[in-house]
């Protein structure tokens, strides 16, 4: 690690600001790519902040991860998060484990923690599948707004901001939904892969 | 309506990874309510920033070391600065008290034409082939 970006982060501020980012990056990717959740266990027994750790270890030790002064800061070190987890998922010895009944869906609906997602979300009817079991899940069920949200993403909203348009609800409860989606989106996922 | 489920679940999963923009509080809110001990996770990030700092100085320190003792050279000693001095350790080299290599380097050399800049560069470079070897 050098120049602007390490001289940037000898702020604490700015460099526990990041540190934070990180980790709930590294968090939410794995909940949405990998199943993973808080109880369940990683390949070679690591966790996020683990893997949050390493990657600036590797940064310092230039072993294969290097800063671009020129773009930007947290675009760079989310990619390499992924790069690490998939790297995880994908080792000789990757093999995930899981533990622990903590789904949010209570017993007998535990996310597991598996390599399915890979870098693609499945077939077209997996995905059908998917949408099928968000809109009959019960939180969504009990919020007309929520089932809303679910059905803008269908409809081809990319992003928060496009549900937001898409239904008239506002941006932040958009985030807020999309926060109960994140601890949903995993369970289902896994359960369609049981 | 036909939809792209496919499509659908990439975007789904996009917007559920994109930034939401929480500030630090916020984010620091969060991550306690998900169950992470905020507090510990920033002093163990400090404290392996910390030591990539500190290795990363110490990495310099090193290079720059060498740097500095590849240019004082080992075959010829700190390659002085008279012209008097540099003609003497080219005569010296010449008559083999650097090995017969150097010695080779040396012989059909004019170092009469040569000006002090090119003579030491000259120098420094057999120094560094040497070092090399």
């Amino acid at each position: 690690m050098a120049g602007k970006h390490l001289e940037s982060l000898k702020n604490n501020e700015r460099r526990w600001k990041v540190a934070l980012e990180l980790l709930d990056y590294t968090r939410n990717y794995l909940g949405v790519r990998y199943g993973w959740h808080d109880g369940s266990m990683l390949p070679k027994g690591q966790d996020p902040e683990e893997i949050v750790f390493g990657l600036i270890d590797r940064l310092f030790a230039g072993d294969g991860r290097h800063l671009n002064d020129d773009e930007d800061l947290i675009v760079q070190l989310k990619g390499m998060i992924q790069s690490e987890v998939w790297n995880l998922h994908h080792g000789s010895d990757a093999k995930a484990v899981s533990f622990e009944a903590a789904g949010d869906d209570g017993p007998h609906h535990e996310p597991v923690c598996s390599s399915f997602a890979d870098d693609i979300v499945g077939s077209m009817d997996f995905c059908q599948r998917l949408f099928r079991l968000l809109e009959e899940h019960p939180k969504v069920q009990a919020d007309e707004d929520f089932g809303y949200v679910v059905l803008a993403y269908q409809d081809g909203a990319d992003s928060a901001q496009a549900v937001a348009e898409k239904t008239g609800i506002k941006i932040e409860r958009v985030y807020e939904y999309n926060r109960q989606l994140r601890k949903i989106y995993p369970s289902l996922k896994a359960k369609l892969n049981q | 309506m036909s939809t792209n489920y496919q499509k659908a679940a990439q975007n789904l999963e996009k917007a559920l990874l994109e930034d939401s923009n929480l500030t630090e509080p916020q984010l620091r809110q969060k991550l306690s309510e998900e169950g992470v001990d905020v507090d510990r996770f920033l002093k163990r990030f400090d404290a392996t920033f910390r030591k990539g700092i500190q290795a990363k100085a110490k990495h310099e320190a090193v290079e720059a070391k060498t740097r500095a003792s590849a240019a004082r050279g080992s075959l010829f000693g700190r390659i002085v600065e008279t012209r008097e001095n540099l003609l003497a350790l080219v005569r010296e080299a010449t008559a083999g008290r650097f090995g017969a290599e150097v010695m080779a380097r040396c012989r059909n050399k004019d170092t009469n034409a040569m000006s002090d800049n090119e003579l030491r560069s000259w120098l420094e470079d057999i120094e560094k082939l040497n070092a090399n070897k």
